[in-house]
C-alpha cells in the first residue's frame, strides 16, 4: 500500500457551508478517519444524497457521487454490489435518510450490506431554508411549523436496532476525535454501519446548538459495564432524551453480509468479471 | 380433413392448471416440428375468474393468434358458454359431460363430451389431473402422437417420483383413449408431427429479452415485481448463479432504478424491469442517469392504464411517457421490439448502447409479446460483440493526476469515463449541472456546452442505428405504420389483403429516440394510403411522426381494449375504411389538428 498523507483526501474545491456549520467538523473527521485507516482515495466511493452535507462528495478527494434526495442508499448499495472491493461511504441529512428516504433506510439495514451510512442530523431542513425535519423536537417553531411541531420525532437509533443494522452509533460534530473514532470503527465493521451525528445548524436551528449538546452529551462507551452486543441495553439507551444524550457505539453484532451471501461475488467483484464471452447456448436449449 | 392448421383454446378458472396445460400442449406441438403461438388472457386474481390460453398451430411460421377457434377445451361451464360462439364452422368443443349432461351447441359445431373429472379421479391421481386428461383428450381427438405429451409430463413431474409421473401418464392415456374410442373420424381437423422435425425454441418475449441481456453482459438486476414484467425478475433470479448475475428484489421501483444507477456508475451493466405504474415511480432517476451520464437499461412491459388499469392485459400506451419522463430534457434511447427475435437482438443492443453512450435505454415491450410463447429458431449470435465504449482502465490513466475530466466535451458528445477504483481517474458525478470534473458550476457557457454535449450523443447514436425500412414491396396500395407486437397481426393481414388483390407494405418503427425523421419522411412521402395501427387511445406514434416529419396520418386503427390485434381485425378495418362504426377504430379524429 502506498503511503497516504492526509492531504490526499483534500479536494481542490472548498465547501460553501455557513461559517460555524457542524459539517466542517464532520468533514474533518471523515478525512482524518480515512487517512488513519490508510485508505487510498481512488479506492473510496463516496455517495451522498441532496442537502447541505450531501455536497461533501465534492469536497473530499475520492470517487464521488452526489445523487438525489433520499436515494443515496440504493445507489450506494448498487455501487457496492457492482464493485465490493471499494470502500463505500454514504452520507446525507436527516431529511434525506429519515424523511423522504426512510423506506430505503430500513431495507438497507435489513440487507446488511457492508457500507457506512452517516446522517448529519441537524433536526432541521437547512438547504431549503428552515423547515421542520423528521427529527425536529415537538413544539419547535420553523417556517413550515409556525405554531410548533406536533408530530413525534423519529428515533433513528431505535429504528436501526429494530431494522437489523449491525453497527449503530451516534456522534457529535462538536467532538471530532470521538467522531473520527466512530467513523473508523464504522468503516472497519463488516456490515451496515449507521452513525447518526448531532450536527448543529447555526443558521436555522436555534434550539439544538453546540452549547445545547455540550451540556447534554455523554460517552456511552466510557462506561465499562456497557456492552455493545446487548440489544436490550442498546434499546434502553436509545430511549434517552432530554437532559442526557448518549453518544458512541450503541450496538454491534456480526452477521453475514450480503456480499458474502451471494456466491456470484465470491471469486471477484462483478465489475472485474468477463462479459465478452458469455455462452447462451445452454439457456436456449432449455426452451426446446 | 384439415391437417396442421388449428386454433385451440383451453379455458377454466385460475387454479385449474391452465397455464401449464396450455404451455404443455404448445410444447408437444413445437417438438413435433410445428409452429405455434400462444396467448393467455386472465384477470388479476389467484383463484377463480375466467381464464383462457390459446394455442395456434401450423406447419408454416405464425406471427399472431386468431379470435376464431377451431377447438375449445372447456374445463368448466363458463368456458363452454363464453366461447361457443367463437368456434369456427366445423370446429368442436371438448367438455366435461358431467357438467353438461344435455349440452346444446350451435349449428356446425361438434360436441365432444368426456367425463374428465371422473377419468382424472378413477384413472389418474385425482381431480387435480383434470387438465392432464383434457390435454390427452385433445391429442386423442386430433390424432397427434401422445408420446410427446408423455415426455413433457416426465420432464415436468420427474423430480416428484415415478408414482406421480405414472398417474399423470394414466390420466393422459385415459383422455386420449376415450376420444379415440368414441370420436375417431368425427372431427375434421388433425395434427401430425413433421418428419425430421427441426428443433426450435418455444419462447416468450420476456425470456428472449433476458437471454439477450445475459449475452449483453448484464451483471445486476434490481426489480420490484409487477405484471407483466415479473417473469424477467424470475428468469434472471433462476439463472443468476449459472451466469454470475446478482438479482435483487428490492423494496420498490425507486430503489430498483437507483440501485442499478449505482451499479452502472462503478462500471457494470445493469437492468431493471417494470410496467407503466412502476416506471412512473422511477421517473426522477431517469433524469439522474441522463445527467451523470450513466448507462442503464429499463424495461417497461406495457399494460393498459391509466393507474392500475387492466393489469394483466396488453397495449402500447406508454410511448410518450418513456420519451419525456423526468424534468427538463435528458438523453435516452427509446426502443421497442415487435417479436421475440427482436426482444433478443434489441435487448442485447440495449446494453451496448447504454454502456457506450452512457444513457438510459428504455425498452418497451408489452404483455402480449412478453408472455406469449412462439416457435423460434435459435438466436443468431454471430456479430454480437460487447462494446464498452470509452471506458478507461488503469493503463489508460496517469496515476500522478489527482482528478480526471470525466465530463469533457468531445465531437460525438461521449466523454471517456474512468472505472471507479482506478488510480488517476478520480471524479465526482452530480445531479447538479457540472463542469468537466463534476464540480457544481452554474455559469452560462458551461451550461450551454454541457447541455449540448449530452444531447449530441443522441445525434451520434442516430447515425449508428439502422434506419427503418419497408417490409414488403416498395410500392403498395396501403402502407401500414406501427410499432411493437402488432407487427405480427399486420404481417398476416397483408397476406389476407393480398388475396383480395390489395397490396400492402409495412413500416415498423423500432427507435423513437433517436428518431429517423428524414428516412421516415422519405418513405411515407411516397406512400399512397397510410394506415397507422396502434394499441393506444390517440395514436402516439402517428402524432410523433407528424411532429417529426409534418406528415399527418389520418387513418388510424387504434385498439385500447387491452387485447392484442388479430390479422382479421386489421383486415376488416382496412376494408371498411377507418372512421367507420367500429369501436376499435379511432373516433375523434374528425378535427384536423
Amino acid at each position: 500500500m502506498t503511503n497516504v498523507k492526509q492531504a490526499s483526501f483534500d479536494s481542490v474545491a472548498k465547501p460553501d457551508w455557513c461559517p460555524g456549520c457542524g459539517l466542517f467538523a464532520i468533514q474533518m473527521a471523515i478525512k482524518q478517519a480515512l487517512t488513519e485507516l490508510k485508505l487510498e482515495p481512488h479506492k473510496v466511493f463516496f455517495v451522498t444524497g441532496i442537502g447541505c452535507g450531501s455536497k461533501a462528495s465534492h469536497w473530499i478527494n475520492a470517487y464521488g457521487m452526489h445523487t438525489l434526495h433520499g436515494r443515496s442508499l440504493p445507489i450506494a448499495t448498487g455501487a457496492k454490489l457492482g464493485n465490493h472491493s471499494l470502500t463505500v461511504i454514504d452520507m446525507g441529512g436527516d431529511g434525506d435518510g429519515y424523511g423522504i428516504g426512510i423506506g430505503h433506510f430500513m431495507h438497507t439495514m435489513r440487507r446488511n450490506i457492508d457500507l457506512l451510512y452517516m446522517v448529519n442530523d441537524n433536526q432541521i431542513y437547512g438547504l431549503t431554508k428552515g423547515q421542520a425535519s423528521p427529527t425536529s423536537e415537538v413544539g419547535m417553531k420553523t417556517k413550515s411549523t409556525p405554531f410548533g411541531v406536533i408530530e413525534t420525532p423519529i428515533n433513528p437509533i431505535a429504528l436501526a436496532i429494530n431494522s437489523g443494522a449491525t453497527f449503530i452509533a451516534r456522534g457529535f460534530a462538536g467532538d471530532v476525535t470521538h467522531l473520527k473514532w466512530l467513523i473508523m470503527e464504522g468503516i472497519k465493521h463488516k456490515g451496515f454501519s449507521l452513525i447518526d451525528i448531532f450536527q448543529p445548524c447555526v443558521t436555522f436551528n436555534k434550539i439544538n446548538t453546540y452549547a445545547y449538546f455540550q451540556q447534554r452529551v455523554y460517552k456511552l462507551n466510557d462506561d465499562p459495564n456497557y456492552k455493545t452486543n446487548d440489544r436490550e441495553a442498546a434499546w434502553k439507551k436509545a430511549q434517552e432524551s432530554g437532559d442526557k444524550l448518549p453518544i458512541g457505539i450503541f450496538y454491534q453484532e456480526t452477521r453475514t453480509i450480503e456480499e458474502e451471501a451471494e456466491p456470484q461475488l465470491l471469486e471477484k467483484p462483478l465489475v472485474y468479471q468477463d462479459i465478452k464471452n458469455v455462452d447462451i447456448n445452454p439457456l436456449m436449449k432449455k426452451f426446446v | 380433413m384439415i391437417t396442421n392448421n388449428l386454433s385451440w383454446l383451453i379455458g377454466g378458472e385460475a387454479g385449474q392448471g391452465l397455464e401449464s396445460a396450455g404451455h404443455m400442449f404448445a410444447l408437444v406441438l413445437n417438438r413435433g416440428g410445428l409452429f405455434v403461438i400462444t396467448n393467455a388472457e386472465y384477470p388479476s386474481l389467484i383463484r377463480g375468474g375466467h381464464n383462457y390460453n390459446k394455442v395456434r398451430v401450423s406447419d408454416k411460421p405464425l406471427t399472431c393468434h386468431t379470435n376464431d377457434v377451431d377447438l375449445v377445451c372447456a374445463l368448466n361451464k363458463e368456458t363452454f358458454e363464453k366461447h361457443i360462439d367463437e368456434i369456427s364452422e366445423g370446429g368442436g368443443i371438448i367438455y366435461d359431460s358431467a357438467d353438461f349432461p344435455d349440452a346444446k351447441g350451435k349449428d356446425g359445431v361438434n360436441l365432444f363430451g368426456i367425463p374428465m373429472a371422473e377419468l382424472a379421479k378413477t384413472k389418474g391421481g385425482g381431480i387435480i389431473m383434470k387438465n392432464v386428461v383434457a390435454i390427452g383428450a385433445c391429442i386423442g381427438l386430433l390424432d397427434y402422437d401422445l408420446d410427446y405429451f408423455k415426455e413433457a409430463l416426465k420432464q415436468t413431474f420427474g423430480r416428484k417420483g415415478d408414482e406421480i409421473v405414472n398417474s399423470n401418464y394414466n390420466a393422459a392415456q385415459a383422455g386420449y383413449d376415450f376420444m379415440q374410442e368414441n370420436y375417431k373420424g368425427k372431427f375434421g381437423y388433425n395434427l401430425a408431427a413433421m418428419k425430421d422435425a427441426k428443433q426450435r425454441m418455444l419462447i416468450q418475449g420476456n425470456d428472449a429479452f433476458c437471454i439477450g441481456a445475459i449475452k449483453g453482459g448484464c451483471k445486476l438486476v434490481a426489480e420490484y415485481p409487477m405484471t407483466p414484467s415479473s417473469s424477467i425478475l424470475h428468469f434472471m433470479a433462476e439463472h443468476s448463479r449459472e451466469y454470475n448475475v446478482v438479482v435483487k428484489h428490492v423494496e420498490d421501483e425507486i430503489s430498483a432504478i437507483n440501485t442499478i444507477i449505482g451499479a452502472s456508475a462503478v462500471g457494470i451493466r445493469s437492468l431493471t424491469a417494470t410496467s407503466g405504474g412502476g416506471f412512473s415511480l422511477m421517473v426522477e432517476a431517469v433524469g439522474l442517469a441522463g445527467m451523470i451520464e450513466t448507462g442503464i437499461v429499463i424495461v417497461n412491459v406495457q399494460r393498459p392504464g391509466p393507474s392500475t388499469g387492466l393489469p394483466t392485459r396488453t397495449g402500447h400506451p406508454d410511448l410518450r411517457l418513456m420519451m419525456h419522463a423526468s424534468q427538463d430534457e435528458s438523453p435516452r434511447m427509446v426502443v421497442a421490439p415487435g417479436d421475440p427475435e427482436e426482444c433478443f437482438e434489441l435487448g442485447f443492443q440495449a446494453f451496448n448502447v447504454a454502456d457506450k453512450y452512457q444513457i438510459p435505454v428504455m425498452f418497451l415491450s408489452d404483455k402480449y409479446l412478453a408472455e406469449g410463447e412462439r416457435s423460434v429458431d435459435f438466436f443468431d449470435t454471430k456479430g454480437l460483440e460487447v462494446d464498452r465504449g470509452k471506458l478507461l482502465l488503469e493503463k489508460d490513466l496517469d496515476p500522478n493526476e489527482d482528478r480526471y475530466p470525466r465530463y469533457k466535451d468531445s465531437p460525438d458528445g461521449i466523454s471517456a469515463r474512468p472505472l471507479a477504483g482506478e488510480k488517476g481517474g478520480i471524479f465526482t458525478c452530480t445531479s447538479d449541472e457540472h463542469n468537466d470534473y463534476g464540480d457544481i458550476v452554474e455559469d452560462i457557457p458551461n451550461r450551454v456546452e454541457k447541455m449540448n454535449k449530452r444531447m449530441r450523443k443522441i445525434d451520434t447514436l442516430r447515425k449508428e442505428l439502422p434506419a427503418p425500412k419497408l417490409i414488403g414491396q416498395a410500392k403498395a396500395d396501403i402502407t401500414f405504420v406501427s410499432w411493437g407486437s402488432p407487427k405480427g397481426a399486420i404481417l398476416e393481414s397483408m397476406e389476407l389483403l393480398a388475396k383480395d388483390g390489395v397490396s400492402a407494405n409495412f413500416l415498423q418503427i423500432k427507435y423513437f429516440i433517436p428518431f429517423h425523421s428524414e428516412e421516415v419522411a422519405k418513405i411515407l412521402g411516397k406512400a399512397k394510403r397510410i394506415v397507422d395501427v396502434e394499441e393506444n387511445f390517440s395514436g402516439q406514434l402517428a402524432d410523433l411522426i407528424r411532429e417529426k416529419t409534418g406528415i399527418f396520418i389520418e387513418e388510424r386503427i387504434l385498439d385500447f381494449s387491452g387485447r392484442p390485434f388479430t390479422a382479421k381485425q386489421i383486415y376488416n378495418e382496412v376494408k371498411a375504411g377507418t372512421g367507420q362504426a367500429s369501436a376499435r377504430t379511432v373516433p375523434g379524429l374528425t378535427t384536423k389538428l
